[in-house]
Formats: C-alpha cells, structure tokens, sequence
C-alpha cells in the first residue's frame, strides 16, 4: 500500500504546487488586474470604450486562427527597443479584452500586426494576401489564393476576394484602432488635401533611392521595369499603370504623380502611399521617369 | 536502496507487457518520422515560399503546428507513455494493473492525436500554441492521459518494492501535472480568460508542458536507464529528489516570461525572470547525478550506443539550461525574443535533450522487447552522427540567424522588417540542411528498430 507520506508529497507536488503557482501566479493576477476591461487610453490621453468586433471582424479572426498567421505574426507592441518606433503605440491591455484566446504569438517571422489597421489600403492587404511576395519583393509569407474567386486564367482575382478574404482583411484593418488613428492624430484629412506646388529637382541619388523604394513596394504590380506588367498585375482590372507608354489619366505632371501616389486611385488596386514619407514619394518619381525614356 | 539494476530491480517473473510497450513504440515511430518529415517540409518554406504553397492543407501555418503536435504529442508523448509501462513495472516489481487498459489506451490514442493532427491540416485549431488541437480533441486527450495515470498509481499502490525511486516520483508526477495542465491549458484557458489573461495563463500553460510533463519524463528515463545500464548506483539519490522538488517549485510559475515587456503585470514577469535563474538548481542536480553515476564507467561511450546519446543528451542539457536563464533576462529578451534564437533553444531541448534520451532508452529497450540484439550497431552510429552533425548545424545556424535578425530589428528602427529576413535567409537554408540530416538520422533508427525486430540474431535467455 501506499505509505501515508508518499500520498501526501504526491499530493503536494502534483497538485499542491502546481495549483499554487496558477492561483499565485495567474489566475489572482487575472482576478484583479481588470485586464479585461475594455477600456484604453486612447492617444489624447481620453479613457474610451473599446468596441466589440463585428460578425465580419469575429469570422476574419477566426480565419487569422484557422491559418495560423499567429505562428508568423506576434500582436503586441512591447514597451521596450524598438517596438514602438517601429510599430507604432505600445499595447494596452483593454485592447485584447474580447480575444478569446488571444493571439499574442511568440514568434516574428513577419511583422508585428498589433497596429496594422489602418496601414495599408484594403487593395494593397487583398494583393499582398493572393501574392506577398508581389507587393513585398522578397517576402516568405504563402499566398493565401484560396481566399480569391478564380479569373478566366484560373489566377486568383484580388479584387474578388471571398467572403472569408474579407473578413480577414476587415479584421486586420481593425487592429489596434481603438486608441484612435495614432499616424494622423490631428485627424487633418492630409491625404486628400495635398498642395505642392512644384516638385524638387530630380538628382541622379533621388534616382537610386527611387530604384529601392519602387522595387520594394510598386513593381509586383506595375512590373520591375515599369511595363505594368508585375506578377500580381494580371488579375488587376483597370491594370495598373505602364510606365513606359506613361500615357498617364489623371495628369502627368509631377506634381500630378505626386497627388495621385500620395491619395492612390480609388476603386482600383492603386493603393494610398501616404506610408512613404513626402521625399520617398519624390524620389519613386524620379525613377519612374527614368522607364519614359527607354 | 540507491542501486538499481535489471536484476535487483526484475525478477523470476516476468513483469512488463512486452507487447504493449512494443506498440506504443511502435506508434511513436510513426510520429517521429511523419513530425520531423512535416518539420523539414516547412523550412523548406523559408527559402522557397511556394514550396506545397498552393494547397490549403500544406500552407506554411497548418504545417508548422503539424510538425509541433507530430513531434510533442505524437512523438514524445507516446514515447513516454511507452516507457512508463516498461519502467513502472520493473521499479515496483509489479504488473501495470488492468492489462487490456494499455492496449485500449493505444488505440484511443490512435485515434485521438491521428483524427487531431489531420483536423491541423483542414485549419481546425484553436489556436493555443503547444495546444492546437480542436476542443473535442482535447477531451479525449485528457481522457488517455486520465486513465494512464490512474493505471500507474494503482500500480505504485500495488507494488512489491518498498522504495520508491526517484524515476517513479517523476513519471506518477509528470502524469499527474500534464493531465492537469492540459485541462488548464486547452479546457479553461481559451474559453473563459480573454486577452491579456488568456496570454498570461498561456504562458504557464506552455511552459508546464515541457517543464513539467517532457522534462519530468525524460528525466525519469535518464535515472533509471543511466544506472541499469552502467550498472552503476544512482550517485546521490537525496540530490535526485533534490532536483524533483526543486522542478516542481521553480518550474509552474515561470510562464510569463514567454510574454515579457506585454501588458501582463510587471510583478508576475518579474518573478517569471526570477525563476527562471532558479532552475540552474534542479538541472545542475540532474547533472551532477549523472557525472557520479558514470564514474568509471566513461568508456562505455565508446561502445555502448545507449550511453553515447545518454552523455550527448547530458550535454545539451546543460547548454539548454545556461541558455535558459540567461535568455529570460530583460537584456536578452529583447533581442532574442521572436527569433530564431528561441526556435533553437526549442529544438535544443525537446531534440537535443529529450528525444535523445528517449533514443537511448528505446536501444536498451528494444532488445529486452522483442528477445532480439539490434540489427546493426553500424546503422546505430550512423544514426548517433547523422543526429549529432545535422543537429550542431540547425543549433549553430537559428542562433546565428536569431542574433542577427533580433540585432537588425531591435538595435534600430529604420531596417526594413524585410532587410532582416533576407539578410538570415542563408541561415534557414543551413538550418534545412541540418533538418534534414537529422530526419535521415532518425529514418536509420526507424529502419533499424523495425530490422531488429523482423530478422535480428536472437538473444540467449539469461535467468
Ligand atoms: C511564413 C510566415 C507567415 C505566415 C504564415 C503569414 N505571414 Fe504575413 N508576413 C510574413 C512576412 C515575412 C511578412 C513581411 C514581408 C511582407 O510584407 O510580405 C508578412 C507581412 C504581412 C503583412 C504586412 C505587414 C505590413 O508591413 O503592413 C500582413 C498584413 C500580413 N503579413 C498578414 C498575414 C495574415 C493575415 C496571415 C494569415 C492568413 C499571414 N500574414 C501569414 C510572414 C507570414
Ligand atoms: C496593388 C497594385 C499596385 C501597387 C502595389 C502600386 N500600384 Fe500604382 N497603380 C495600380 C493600378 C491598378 C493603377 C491604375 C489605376 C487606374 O487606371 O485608374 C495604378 C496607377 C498608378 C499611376 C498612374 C496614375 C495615372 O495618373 O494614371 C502611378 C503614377 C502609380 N500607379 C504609381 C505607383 C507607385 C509609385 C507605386 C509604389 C509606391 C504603385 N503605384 C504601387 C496598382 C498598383
Ligand atoms: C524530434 C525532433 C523535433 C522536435 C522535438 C521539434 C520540436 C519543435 C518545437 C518545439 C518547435 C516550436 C519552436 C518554437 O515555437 O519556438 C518547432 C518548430 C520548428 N521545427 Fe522542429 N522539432 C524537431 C525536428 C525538426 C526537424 C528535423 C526540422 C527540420 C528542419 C524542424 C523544423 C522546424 C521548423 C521550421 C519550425 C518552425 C520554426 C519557426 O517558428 O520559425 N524540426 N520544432
Ligand atoms: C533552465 C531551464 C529553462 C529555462 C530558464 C528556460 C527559459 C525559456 C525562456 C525564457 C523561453 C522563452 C523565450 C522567448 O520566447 O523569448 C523559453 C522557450 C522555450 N523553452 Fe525553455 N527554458 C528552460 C528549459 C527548457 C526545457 C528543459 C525545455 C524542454 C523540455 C524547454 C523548452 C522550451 C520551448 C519549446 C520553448 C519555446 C516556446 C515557444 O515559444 O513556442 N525549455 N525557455
């Protein structure tokens, strides 16, 4: 039989400790820490309410769960390095209140999307999601074709993505929101009041700068040398832009080009790029000027 | 009675259901290849992102929780639930009590992690790391683990040696906490904790299965395999229980430091840290213990493939445990956090140390299972070096890869977050290499078990 002293220092390492630690280290924390309030500090320093997600946010997080972008992409922003600078605002906990479970992650193979609503247009998440490596020239994220009806060509078409596409994207444009859009704080609509008067002169270094901005972030569509051809291009209807011909619809002047990269072409797949500062949108016009004269 | 060996320890009779234990193995196997085979797949992914990338089922994320409930549930669980059924009974000199309960065990299991891991592949996870498997899932899981460890306490309860050794304490321990946790961690957690909650309690969840369901198991076999086989004494047994008292305070409250710097309370990430540095005790027990135990018996190395991976195995141990601590500090955490770093301190662990000493075992084992010597001591070695090499590749390259990409990302602001992942591509192609050294290596040891089985020199009966 069981000695009476083995069965009590059973007793005490199988259950005692370790319901311990989780009353001591966890479960009293969860009970007292009002970490599922859903309330933050939005970024005027305002206590304001965070709102549930949508059905068509819940669905899109159920998808975020279903293909395990958690296991490539953490969802905190933490308080220390360079997380905030390179994110955006560190996380606050009334933020998570409604994830169950949460999906924190452990890993970056990619970016940290605690902050991505917001950051890029839907047009620019529907091209990355059928094509990442289209839209971001060297990307190890799969292409999720699955969640885009089929073309003529059987090539997944970006701008019909599926029920499920959408959710997904609706919910990753909803991340970290609730404090209030912290890239435009004074909610001055500076995308589409844009007044430039007259552009910089073009110089051979704007030029090169150009050459890595376009080839990160404009050739899956308008094609490494310009001809409006880029992988994800096929599927694009208006196509995107050749820079060769330039025959250019809504102006060519630069100061044109420059409005039009800076508010993007709405109901097209041309995204927004107000994400690049003004003299990176400057410099990706020098050298989109360059395809012209070939 | 510190000393134990096969013939203070066995008997007249003989005690172990043979066949059980056979299957159970026999199953493991097939998780052992078909996890590390899923593992290899997916960092092929890193390089070539379009690799099985058009089929839903084989995308990168269904994949890579394949390869982590192959290898930690399908492998390493049923290994050890294997192995319990072989040490327990030789330790109490009794029979594992309800026979035919191992053998429906088996086939529930079968059933239970062969329909979880297809359900992965068709997106149906519920999206706890180290717990994906579906809700219904879960339940059966606990019901398997349940029973199992009802079976070794009654066991215990019937036994015919007094003393209980310190490899008994782990295995009824580590029974008992993983089926704890595991309604914790997949039955509670990620219904009824939301957000930061959810995390922290995540955290403990993930940190007491390898602390205190894969480390207690393997630990269990490393005492009792490391003086049967040298046929040494266990060198301290009051450092053995030590060690198991200092796991069993140190280890269930260090979670949070899988989420430092996250809006979980300061305090509990702090005591976390803390800890964490505690651990160095129970390690440094396991280690001493082993030193002592193989005093004199050192050259067995050279002929003894079971003892080669046993000394292998001791000695990731312990890199696995200074690498611990320090990378829980604040300073490290900020770096290494997120990489690759952590997926080699993973693989150092559960590879490097567990999956070693469960190989060692099953080489002494499998003999004594099927009355017949190991078909090729030659394939054996070639399986020690295939493991050794490929693993030191895959280690050397996901903390170099770790380094850079942590150092790139958090030392300045302004490198594109894709600057960093083209400039560790190569390390990922080294890694696939090293992965795939290590798979060859454990097809050989597959191959070699089932050839043992099938046409090895039979063993003359000794009494
Ligand atoms: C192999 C790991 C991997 C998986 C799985 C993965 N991603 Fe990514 N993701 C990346 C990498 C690497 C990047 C950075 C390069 C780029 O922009 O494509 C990225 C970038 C992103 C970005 C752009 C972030 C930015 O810069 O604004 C979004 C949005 C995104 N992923 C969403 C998802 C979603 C949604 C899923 C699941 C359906 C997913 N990812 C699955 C690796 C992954
Ligand atoms: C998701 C695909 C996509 C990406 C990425 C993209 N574009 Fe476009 N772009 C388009 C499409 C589609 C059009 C055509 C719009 C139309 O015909 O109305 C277009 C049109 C344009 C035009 C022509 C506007 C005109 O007046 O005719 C310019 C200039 C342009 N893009 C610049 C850029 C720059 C610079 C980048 C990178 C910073 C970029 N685009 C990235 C899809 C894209
Ligand atoms: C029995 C052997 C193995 C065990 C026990 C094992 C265990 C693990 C564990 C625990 C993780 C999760 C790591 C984390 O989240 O930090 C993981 C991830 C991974 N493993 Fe393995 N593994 C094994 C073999 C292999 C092999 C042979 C390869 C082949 C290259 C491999 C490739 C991977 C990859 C690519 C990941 C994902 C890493 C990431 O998130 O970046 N594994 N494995
Ligand atoms: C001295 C003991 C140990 C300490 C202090 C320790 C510490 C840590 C820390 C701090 C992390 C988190 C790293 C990060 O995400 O930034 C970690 C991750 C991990 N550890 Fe350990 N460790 C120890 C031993 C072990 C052992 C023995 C195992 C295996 C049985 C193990 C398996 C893992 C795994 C699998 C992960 C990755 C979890 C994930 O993110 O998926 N560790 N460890």
């Amino acid at each position: 039989m069981i000695t009476t002293s083995f069965k009590g220092a059973m007793l005490g390492a199988g259950f005692g400790l370790y319901i311990a630690s989780f009353i001591v280290g966890y479960a009293y924390p969860a009970m007292t820490a009002k970490n599922d309030v859903p309330k933050v500090k939005d970024i005027h320093g305002n206590i304001v309410e965070v709102r549930p997600y949508t059905e068509l946010e819940k669905r899109g997080r159920e998808i975020y769960i279903k293909e395990a972008c958690w296991i490539c992409h953490s969802q905190f922003v933490r308080s220390a390095g360079m997380d905030e600078k390179r994110y955006g605002p560190v996380s606050q906990a009334g933020e998570f209140a409604y994830d169950y479970p949460a999906t924190f992650g452990t890993r970056r193979i990619g970016p940290d999307l605690a902050r991505e609503g917001g950051k890029r247009t839907d047009g620019w998440q529907y091209g990355h999601l059928a094509n990442p490596q289209a839209m971001t020239q060297g990307s190890i994220m799969p292409k999720y074709v699955w969640y885009f009806e089929k073309d003529s060509n059987g090539e997944p078409d970006i701008t019909k993505p599926t029920e499920d596409g959408k959710a997904l994207i609706a919910y990753l444009q909803r991340l970290g929101t609730s404090i209030g859009d912290f890239r435009n704080p004074e909610g001055n609509k500076k995308a589409s009041s844009v007044s430039v008067a007259s552009a910089p002169k073009f110089t051979p270094e704007m030029v090169n700068s150009g050459k890595a901005i376009y080839e990160a972030n404009c050739a899956g569509c308008h094609g490494i040398n310009g001809n409006g051809a880029g992988p994800a291009a096929a599927a694009l209807n208006p196509p995107p832009r050749n820079f060769i011909k330039a025959d250019y619809k809504y102006g060519s002047s630069d100061v044109d080009l420059f409005k039009t990269i800076t508010n993007g072409v709405k109901g097209t797949a041309m995204p927004a790029w107000d994400s690049l500062t003004e003299s990176q949108r400057w410099e990706v016009i020098a050298y989109i000027r360059t395809f012209e004269k070939k | 009675m510190a000393v134990i060996s096969e013939k203070s320890v066995s008997q007249k009779e003989e005690v172990v259901d043979k066949k059980a234990v056979k299957m159970w193995f026999y199953y493991s196997f097939i998780w052992l290849i078909l996890g590390m085979t899923a593992g290899g797949l997916t960092s092929i992914k890193f390089n070539f992102p379009d690799f099985l990338g058009y089929v839903p089922w084989l995308s990168f994320g269904r994949m890579r929780i394949f390869h982590l409930g192959g290898v930690a549930f399908g492998w390493f669980s049923t290994a050890a639930i294997g192995m319990a059924y072989y040490i327990v009974p030789k330790l109490t000199g009794t029979k594992i009590v309800w026979p035919k309960l191992s053998y429906f065990l088996l086939y529930l299991w079968i059933a239970t992690s062969t329909i979880g891991q297809i359900c992965l592949l068709a997106g149906y996870n519920q999206g706890v790391e180290v717990g994906e498997w579906p809700l219904f899932i879960d339940i059966l899981t606990v019901i398997v683990f349940g029973l199992a460890t009802v079976q070794v306490f009654v066991t215990i309860a019937n036994r015919k040696q007094k003393h209980i050794y310190v490899s008994l304490w782990y295995i009824t321990a580590g029974l008992t906490w993983a089926c704890l946790n595991y309604v914790v961690g997949n039955l509670i957690n990620p219904y009824f904790y939301a957000g930061v909650d959810n995390a922290s309690i995540h955290g403990f969840y993930l940190h007491c299965v390898v602390g205190l369901w894969i480390t207690p198991m393997g630990t269990a076999m490393l005492y009792y395999f490391l003086p049967v086989i040298t046929k040494n004494p266990v060198y301290s047994h009051k450092l053995s229980m030590l060690g198991f008292w200092g796991l069993a305070l140190f280890y269930p409250i260090i979670g949070a430091h899988h989420y430092l710097y996250s809006p979980i309370e300061t305090w509990v990430q702090t005591i976390s840290i803390m800890s964490s540095m505690m651990l160095i005790l129970p390690v440094w027990s396991v280690i001493t213990n082993q030193v002592g135990t193989m005093k004199g018996k050192w050259h067995m190395m050279s002929s003894h493939i079971e003892v080669k991976f046993l000394v292998l195995g001791a000695v990731f141990y312990v890199i696995t445990c200074f690498q611990g601590p320090t990378q829980a500090l604040r300073s490290m955490q900020l770096i290494i956090h997120f990489t690759d770093w952590v997926v080699g301190h993973a693989h150092l662990a559960i590879y490097g140390v567990f999956t070693l000493w469960t190989w060692a075992g099953m080489y002494y084992v499998w003999p004594k299972l099927t009355g017949r010597e190991i078909y090729s001591q030659k394939l054996a070695s070639w399986h020690f070096w295939l493991s050794l090499l490929g693993f030191s590749i895959m280690a050397l390259a996901l903390w170099a890869a770790g380094l850079v990409q942590g150092g790139m990302l958090n030392l300045a602001s302004n490198v594109p977050f894709i600057d960093t992942v083209k400039a560790i591509s190569p390390f990922w192609m080294m890694r696939s290499i090293g992965g795939w050294l290590m798979i060859a290596g454990a097809a050989v040891f597959v191959y070699n078990m089932y050839m043992t089985a099938k046409v090895g020199k039979h063993i003359e009966e000794v009494a």
